[in-house]
């Protein structure tokens, strides 16, 4: 009895050893998948780092406030017509109106305008009935309304907040909420980080240096040298793997 | 084109788990288990410390309705304030550096394999850094000096953490040496309450040897934040760039 609880003590041990300190040859091949690994990761950051590429041009982009949560009500005094409803996701830019004398047809919905606060008649756009006396068949010019409307991106001010102009002096502006009185703007621009990256700190100069590709050529770099480093690595386990055949 | 915090976290989760069954036969199943969950608690203790300290946060954005724009609004999964993907990814850093410090210096003393690894976690980090700040992955809030905005005091902290954290491990668990400084420290907490044994490193079990690892991330991170104060006190010197104040 005494012996077999030896026997299974002595056991249990080489099974611990097995997983605690595996064989070298697994241990190669550990490495090898982990390094591996790690190369397609450096080269999947890389990607990333490339699709970045236009974000860290803007040297404002990395302290720049986030825009507002776009609205989600209808704006007073606006109603879409009966038997009619939003498309989901659907918003009414705040200040549109209905251009006078202009009547929709039933169960055509009011078009949006990007510039909500042009006066009518501007030239911009002709809407409805207005585009069949035109001459413009009417079904095109009523599914063009209807692709207008279902279009959210007519209000891009509010649902893209990469859109914002590098100043040419290469400063980081504090930009304020839209919408936000003159008053308010001044105390937020107090607010914010009382000193801005520039030179060497920011960014966007590096990005914006050899032709607009600065930052490309940078992650090009630091890529290249990460996997010298690990290929180093893979190869000295292939040399010692081929000297222990 | 933007490379949002989903796609951040999906590719961490997905080479996270590639790398840990790869690491997993380089290193011995349970040790990289150890390993694991070491540096989890370790980075996790340390970007706590710097989103509560005001260092850098994941959420600045969210508290601005930032992350309203994404379909799952940010991070999906959250340790406390830190994301899981920030915790992972210094796994990877931190494994791989070991690696590869291990397979190129495998005569090396154990500070300098622990240098060495530092060296190529920087490197890491200088090429992960500026795309987590384009896209928002994470803001940095310390006043300090910025290279491509990225504060120099997060590339120190990134050489000093993982030095000090491999350290502990080249020390603890591959060569299961007794630390003179922590044996007082060690008799009084860990040897009498978890472990139950005064023995040697070399004669414990594993499980032991594995708490003993644990319990030395606790003197590793006292010894990284008294080596990073000083840095970060210089370099909140020379700063060209301002803390941003919470709220903002």
């Amino acid at each position: 009895m005494a012996n077999k609880r030896i026997e299974l003590e002595q056991c249990k041990y080489y099974v611990n050893l097995q997983q605690e300190y595996p064989d070298r040859k697994a241990v190669r091949r550990g490495v090898m998948i982990a390094l591996i690994t790690i190369v397609v990761f450096i080269f999947g950051i890389f990607v990333l780092g490339m699709l970045s590429a236009d974000l860290a041009g803007n040297p404002a982009n990395v302290l720049e406030k986030p825009p507002e949560k776009p609205a989600e009500t209808m704006p007073e005094g606006m109603e879409l017509p009966e038997g009619m409803e939003m498309p989901e996701g659907m918003e009414m830019p705040e200040g549109m109106e209905m251009p006078e004398g202009v009547e929709m047809p039933e169960g055509v919905p009011p078009i949006p305008s990007p510039e909500g606060s042009e006066p009518p008649g501007s030239g911009s756009r002709v809407v409805g009935p207005a585009l069949c006396d035109a001459g413009a068949p009417c079904g095109a010019a009523l599914s063009g309304a209807l692709l207008a409307q279902a279009e959210p991106a007519q209000d891009p001010p509010v649902a893209e907040p990469e859109i914002t102009i590098p100043p040419q002096d290469g400063s980081v502006p504090v930009q304020p909420a839209p919408g936000a009185p003159e008053g308010e703007r001044e105390e937020e621009e107090d607010k914010g980080p009382g000193q801005q990256t520039t030179g060497i700190g920011n960014l966007g100069n590096l990005a914006n240096k050899a032709s607009g590709r600065g930052f490309q050529i940078y992650l090009l770099v630091v890529s290249i040298g990460l996997m010298v480093v690990m290929y180093l690595a893979v190869r000295r386990v292939r040399l010692e793997g081929k000297h222990h055949k | 084109m933007k490379a949002n915090v989903i796609v951040f976290e999906a590719t961490i989760l997905v080479f996270s788990l590639a790398f840990y069954f790869g690491a997993r036969r380089a290193m011995g199943k349970s040790r990289n288990r150890a390993f694991l969950l070491g540096a989890i608690l370790f980075s996790l203790a340390m970007e706590t410390g710097a989103v509560l300290g005001g260092v850098k946060n994941f959420y600045w954005y969210s508290i601005n309705g930032y992350y309203n724009h994404y379909p799952l609004g940010g991070y999906v999964i959250w340790l406390g304030i830190v994301p899981l993907a920030a915790t992972l990814l210094w796994y990877i850093v931190a494994a791989s550096s070991y690696l590869t410090a291990t397979t190129l210096m495998p005569n090396g003393k154990w500070y300098s394999r622990s240098a060495v690894a530092g060296a190529i976690a920087v490197g890491f980090y200088m090429l992960i850094e500026p795309i987590a700040v384009t896209n928002h992955w994470w803001t940095w809030n310390v006043k300090s000096f910025y290279v491509i905005d990225v504060p120099l005091l997060a590339l120190f902290a990134v050489f000093l953490s993982v030095f000090v954290f491999l350290a502990n491990y080249y020390l603890t668990v591959a060569d299961t040496r007794d630390i003179k400084a922590l044996k007082a420290l060690e008799k009084l907490t860990i040897r009498r309450w978890s472990i139950d044994s005064q023995k040697s490193a070399r004669s414990l079990k594993w499980n032991q040897l594995q708490m003993l690892f644990w319990f030395r991330l606790v003197p590793c991170l006292v010894v990284f934040a008294v080596a990073i104060a000083p840095v970060m006190f210089l370099l909140w010197l020379v700063a060209n760039r301002g803390h941003i104040p919470p709220g903002w």
